[in-house]
């Protein structure tokens, strides 16, 4: 018994060091490096569009990276019409299409906000949900939409209402990515996130075990106090992304709309595939400064990765983080990707195994000299320097 | 604000009822200095203030807006006549609109009574009733009769032999007097709008027009407009075998006979063969009683010649723009001259165009006099043969225009085509879109409009940069006159820049 115990510590006590080693060998490696930078989108520009926000961007099991925004027709507010709009890359984001608009909301007072999208490796199909009539501006009640492509982005299919499934509950979305589970529990479920009105807000997750077809409600992280009209420094997690980690569980690094206790992150994990987001794994990080925003949140290769306007009360300064140590920790290092205006953000990868794609990440992000939703730019990132 | 010339007569008429002497007596002088006042303020003075239309017969109750009707001189005593009505909005801010009509030597107020105007032109050729499609609801619309010759136009030589590059410039300088009349408007924003051969006229213009930083031009509108005629013949006879028209068999003979490597050359073949099967295509496009302005529309009066003697008078129905260098076409037009020549009477008439009630309204004694026709202007008809028999075409295309335009970064241009028409048919147009090369900026997508019976496609619309290329679904050849609240969505949207 002993020696058992002896030697299961030992090898605890191994492993250990084996994983600091890791990274500390990762650490001297990582050395990210704005390798690339294009404009996807500017108001006032492509389609006439009045502004382009709240930026999306995902791989593809093909190997392609797609970006969505939401295309405001007549003006920057987040009610009126739009156009969902969307860019696509077949060459690791050297070249881009054209915009296509794939959803148009005609004249909607309170038309279509993104989003969250959701790429299903097993099936290879990309899922796009956002809602419509998400303020109750002149229309109700608020639902979750559902649109989704099965070649690779080129075609969709007709948007379908979700409220069947989930209820009339409001429900926004991310913005940013949902996952497909590639570990247990709940290997090849799809975990969208996202978040409620601000009186019924928290952040809530939708699931599917079945590729997309069917949604019921998972977890729900609600705001204290719930369904009630907020004050500064309430509890009140809003706008997540979410990143399955290499042991299963999911982290949710979310949005800390009225500042409760800091002016940084939320941080939450599920170690049941979304169901539950249990308070007793929730922290706030302190290292995260956040002036309330939507973040961009990535897990590769057992880094993650950290973007969003690095300032406690203005929206500038996008920054790119990253940590070895699962979130616990945050590298002193970090990378201004634009010292200027930039808001909501989001990032991918490839993970084809091959070299290069190890090698980058994609970062969007709403990008400006005045205003931080004056273009959308798209960011190539080399993790290694450039080698 | 009313006109001094209104004013005054309205007080000149309350006169008799003024009681006492004094009451007159200080009533006239108010009147002289009012009179003299309002006069002052309408700066361009007395030309333009007599220009003002303040009763026009045929309508139930005289316009909320302000409107114009009278002559811009422009150079050798040519005298353009124009109707220019303000917006129904906000005329001090809202752009100026130029639209031209095509032919060559047909007359823009065929788009102001039956098209986009605010008033249409009613059956019996006497009512106009208001249309809730008018583009005046957000602009400011200048409709030009051009060249000298057509409409109420004239030129005090009569001479009416003109071409493309004379056109340009008279329009240019009819623009210019224009807001030298009306020097208000000269800081609104200003866009150059046609139809059909105004495909000509319009990128000729603002070709002018952009080198002028007087004038503040922001970008140019065709509708089914004449871009290029060998686009406009090659695509037309694609046109006409896939909307049904043209049999397998004379399908297979333009194939062998025009065709090369998968590409066709219907315009200018050398081909006798070739040629013949291309006369066939033309015999079914434009004689067979087909309407060649919409193709699902009826030929309106029936089924016509394309030429015919009528109660003494040559009736023309071809305006001469396709298949022009065929040697049967160029042999028909030798004729066609020839005939003009020797008949003390020819109309041009557009074929399946019923121009009956405009030209028994415009012809209306007391309508000229309300628009301040000349008596010099001949008597108004849809297009003037003489204008179009002898007009020198010197543009085959207008590629360089559009490639100066888009040159420029800074005007916004909108191609857009009804997609049943044959005259202009959208195909032709969206290929010489297509070939100017722009880079595109979003894909092909439906875009939609309101209809009463709910959310429509009202077409298709691919946008390159501040290029644009739209079609109008179901629509011939007259886009708002077919399709009017499809219209009205397109136009409100490019001139307010927003999405389509």
């Amino acid at each position: 018994m002993k020696t058992g115990s002896c030697s299961c510590g030992l090898s605890w006590f191994l492993s250990t060091i084996w994983f600091v080693s890791v990274s500390v060998s990762r650490a001297a490696e990582i050395d990210p490096l704005v390798y690339e930078e294009q404009l996807l989108w500017v108001g006032g520009t492509q389609g006439q569009v009045n502004t382009y926000r709240i930026p999306l961007l995902t791989f593809t099991h093909k190997g392609s990276l797609l970006a969505f925004a939401e295309a405001r027709k007549f003006s920057s507010a987040d009610t009126g019409a739009k156009f969902i709009a969307l860019r696509r890359s077949t060459d690791k984001g050297a070249t881009w299409s054209p915009t296509s608009f794939i959803v148009d909301d005609g004249k909607n007072p309170d038309g279509l906000n993104l989003g969250s999208v959701v790429v299903d490796e097993e099936e290879g199909l990309v899922i796009v949900i956002y809602s419509i009539c998400f303020h109750l501006y002149h229309c109700s009640p608020a639902s979750a939409m559902l649109v989704e492509s099965r070649d690779d982005g080129l075609s969709w299919s007709l948007p379908r209402n979700l409220s069947v499934q989930l209820g009339a509950k409001a429900f926004m979305a991310g913005p940013g990515f949902g996952i497909q589970k590639r570990y247990n529990p709940a290997k090849g479920r799809l975990v969208v996130c996202g978040h409620g009105t601000i009186e019924g807000d928290g952040v809530f997750c939708i699931l599917s075990d079945d590729h997309g077809r069917n949604w019921y409600n998972g977890a729900a992280l609600k705001s204290i106090p719930y369904n009630q009209k907020k004050k500064p420094l309430d509890f009140n997690p809003d706008e997540p992304q979410l990143v399955e980690m290499l042991d299963g569980s999911i982290i949710v690094n979310a949005r800390n709309q009225n500042n409760y206790h800091c002016r940084c992150r939320v941080v939450v994990r599920s170690h049941d595939g979304g169901l539950t987001l249990p308070i007793d794994d929730l922290f706030f990080d302190d290292t995260l400064v956040d002036p309330a925003v939507a973040a961009g949140i990535l897990q590769k290769g057992g880094v993650l990765y950290f973007t969003n306007p690095f300032n406690a009360t203005h929206r500038v300064n996008l920054t790119l983080k990253w940590s070895l140590t699962n979130g616990t920790s945050w590298e002193k290092k970090s990378v201004q990707i634009w010292a200027g205006p930039s808001g909501y953000s989001s990032i991918t990868s490839l993970d084809t195994g091959s070299v290069d794609d190890r090698k980058y990440i994609y970062v969007i992000y709403e990008k400006g000299h005045k205003d931080y939703d004056e273009t959308i730019s798209f960011a190539k990132i080399h993790l290694y320097g450039g080698r | 604000m009313i006109s001094a010339a209104a004013l005054t007569h309205k007080l000149i008429h309350l006169l008799p009822q003024a009681s006492t002497l004094a009451d007159k007596l200080t009533m006239w002088t108010s009147l002289l200095l009012l009179s003299h006042f309002l006069s002052s303020l309408s700066g361009a003075g007395a030309a333009r203030s007599e220009d003002e239309v303040t009763f026009l017969p045929g309508l139930r109750k005289q316009p909320s807006f302000r409107h114009f009707s009278g002559y811009l001189n422009v150079a050798q005593g040519k005298h353009l006549h124009y109707w220019f009505v303000e917006s129904q909005m906000n005329p001090s801010s809202d752009a100026v609109v130029l639209w031209l009509n095509g032919g060559p030597g047909c007359s823009s107020l065929d788009g102001l009574l039956t098209e986009h105007g605010p008033f249409l032109i009613q059956d019996d050729g006497v009512t106009l009733e208001y249309n809730p499609n008018s583009w005046n609801k957000i602009a400011n619309i200048l409709y030009l009769e051009s060249p000298a010759g057509v409409g109420f136009s004239y030129s005090d030589d009569r001479d009416y032999v003109t071409n493309d590059t004379e056109v340009s410039m008279n329009n240019y300088l009819a623009l210019k007097e224009f807001f030298r009349l009306f020097p208000e408007f000269s800081k609104n924003q200003l866009f150059l709008t046609g139809e059909s051969y105004g495909g000509i006229y319009v990128p000729t213009l603002a070709e002018r027009v952009m080198e002028d930083a007087s004038l503040n031009l922001q970008g140019v509108a065709v509708g089914n407009g004449m871009s290029s005629y060998e686009l406009n013949d090659n695509s037309l006879v694609f046109f006409a075998y896939y909307h049904g028209l043209l049999g397998s068999g004379l399908w297979t003979r333009l194939q062998t006979f025009c065709c090369r490597d998968g590409s066709c050359d219907f315009y200018n073949n050398q081909d006798q063969n070739c040629s013949t099967s291309v006369s066939e295509v033309q015999v079914i496009v434009y004689s067979s009683g087909l309407n060649m302005y919409n193709l699902y529309a009826p030929c309106p009066g029936g089924v016509g010649e394309r030429l015919s003697v009528e109660g003494g008078q040559l009736v023309i129905r071809d305006l001469g723009n396709s298949f022009i260098n065929h040697r049967w076409t160029q042999l028909w037009n030798q004729k066609l001259r020839g005939l003009a020549s020797v008949h003390l009477s020819v109309r041009l008439q557009p074929p399946c165009t019923n121009s009956t009630p405009s030209t028994l309204y415009l012809n209306n004694p007391y309508v000229r006099d309300a628009l301040h026709i000349s008596p010099a202007a001949l008597p108004w008809t849809i297009c003037s043969s003489e204008v179009n028999l002898n007009y020198g075409r010197l543009y085959m295309d207008v590629r360089k225009q559009y490639e100066k335009l888009l040159a420029a970064l800074k005007y916004r241009v909108l191609v857009y085509n009804g997609d049943v028409d044959m005259a202009c048919n959208f195909m032709g147009d969206e290929w010489f879109v297509e070939a100017l090369h722009q880079q595109v900026t979003v894909q092909r997508r439906p875009w939609f409009y309101d209809a009463d019976d709910g959310r429509q496609v009202g077409g298709f619309v691919k946008e390159f940069g501040n290029m644009t290329f739209l079609t109008v679904k179901g629509s011939g050849h007259m886009v708002p006159s077919d399709k009017p609240a499809a219209a009205f969505t397109m136009f409100s949207n490019f001139i307010k820049r927003l999405p389509f």
